[in-house]
């Protein structure tokens, strides 16, 4: 038996050996610059890419945050000027009340510094009154109202001369040493002096005035009548 | 198209991509967070401010001490100075004293009400100023003089001013007058007849919107 041995491939494969070298020398047109370029081009893109998108998702998040910590931010404030304008109104309002109060703590002090203790003062004249000797009016002295000084009392009254001359002065005179000798500890009134005699002939009376310094202090006047 | 070519289109086109990216969606989310950044730092600054206003007012105690320290101390004012001029519940007073003392009120005389001057207390100053209200401007105190005549034994007249003194309503005794009553000037033991020269208060607050009305008014005249 003859074989015959034809080999119909090894054209086919010659043929595509040759085709193939073709297309790979058809490749080899692009300029390797062009083809590096555009992978660099490519690769840079993508970096920038890359490196853009995470700055935009890191911006989004934090704006997110930024922006609810900001709404928080302007409830507390809202509400913390709510609390504000309330307390100014109060405070107004208190400075208002407090300003009312001043003035009447200083009307009070006004008025209980012009206080005098009268029933200690009639107390202590009475003692000191001699006999026949007749109390008109008891006064606070005007002139003196305005000095740093003690207050002064002014004591009026008059003395029927029907004895002697002598007697009716010798009375006065008592009355003065009476005052200024009070053993009292707690009397209001020292350094009397006689201000004014003078005898009236109608009445057949001696008229005098005695002027008295007060011996009350300001805490006293302050707690005058227990007020 | 040579290949070349489409080689390069395809490398820009993610160029052009990835700029629009950038300037159309990233520069404008950054942009926006400068932006609430700038608002949050404005809004913290001026959160601050109030917060420590607010702190100031709370820690701030001094006054409303204050306040409460002479709202005790004048715990009696309106009693003692009160707003009104009505004189009938001191009548009732005075003449329940007078009854209990064996005293007689013979009779009251009140005079017009007059401005008085508020003189400062740390002054050392005895006694009030009188003045009209004009001259004063706008005094919130008022005085009103009365005339008290009583009839009764030495013992139980002094017992009366005593009361006076005490008086819950201040009544500023300012002159004493004493003579024998008339009737008993022929008995071994007189009854006096003593006037008292005093005053009573009244105290009306000015509010400050007045007070800037008067002021007003006054420089207007």
């Amino acid at each position: 038996m003859k074989t015959i041995n034809i080999n119909l491939i090894d054209d086919t494969i010659k043929e595509s050996n040759k085709s193939r070298i073709e297309v790979l020398s058809d490749n080899d047109d692009i300029d390797p610059r062009v083809k590096l370029a555009s992978i660099i081009t490519i690769a840079s893109v993508c970096i920038v890419f890359v490196i853009s998108f995470g700055v935009w998702s890191i911006s989004s998040i934090m704006l997110k945050k930024t922006d609810k910590e900001l709404a928080n931010l302007k409830v507390e404030h809202e509400k913390a000027s709510v609390e504000l304008s309330r307390l100014m109104s109060n405070h107004k309002s208190l400075e208002k009340q407090n300003k009312i109060l001043n003035l009447k703590l200083g009307v009070q002090k006004t008025i209980k510094s012009s206080v005098l203790p009268w029933h200690r003062i009639l107390l202590d004249v009475s003692r000191a009154v001699p006999k026949n000797v007749k109390i008109s009016e008891i006064s606070e002295a005007q002139e003196n109202q305005n000095d740093d000084q003690n207050s002064m009392i002014t004591i009026k009254g008059e003395v029927s001369s029907n004895r002697t001359k002598n007697d009716s002065l010798k009375l006065i005179s008592f009355l003065i040493l009476n005052i200024n000798n009070n053993a009292q500890p707690n009397s209001t009134l020292e350094k009397a002096k006689i201000k004014k005699i003078d005898f009236d002939d109608n009445s057949n009376t001696y008229n005098f005035e005695i002027a008295s310094a007060l011996k009350v202090n300001d805490n006293e006047k302050n707690t005058i009548g227990g007020k | 198209m040579d290949k070349t070519k489409k080689i390069l289109l395809l490398s820009i086109a993610p160029v052009f991509l990835t700029l629009i990216f950038i300037l159309y969606i990233v520069a404008p989310t950054v942009q926006k967070l400068n932006e609430v950044n700038d608002k949050l730092k404005q809004e913290k600054t001026s959160y601050n401010e109030v917060k420590s206003e607010l702190d100031k007012y709370v820690n701030d105690k001094s006054l409303f001490k204050s306040t409460q320290d002479l709202q005790r101390k004048l715990g009696n004012f309106d009693i003692e100075i009160p707003p009104d001029d009505d004189v009938s519940i001191l009548l009732i007073d005075l003449g329940k004293f007078a009854e209990s003392l064996n005293v007689r009120i013979t009779s009251l005389d009140s005079r017009p009400e007059s401005a008085k001057e508020i003189v400062n207390p740390n002054k050392k100053q005895t006694g009030l100023t009188t003045s009209t209200a004009n001259q004063t401007g706008s005094s919130p105190l008022y005085s009103i003089p009365l005339d008290i005549s009583a009839v009764g034994y030495y013992n139980n007249i002094l017992n009366f001013i005593n009361i006076l003194e005490k008086y819950e309503r201040v009544i500023l005794i300012n002159n004493l007058s004493v003579e024998n009553y008339k009737e008993d000037k022929d008995t071994t033991n007189p009854r006096v007849q003593m006037t008292i020269n005093c005053e009573i208060f009244k105290f009306i607050p000015q509010t400050s919107e007045q007070k800037t009305t008067n002021q007003t008014d006054s420089n207007k005249a």
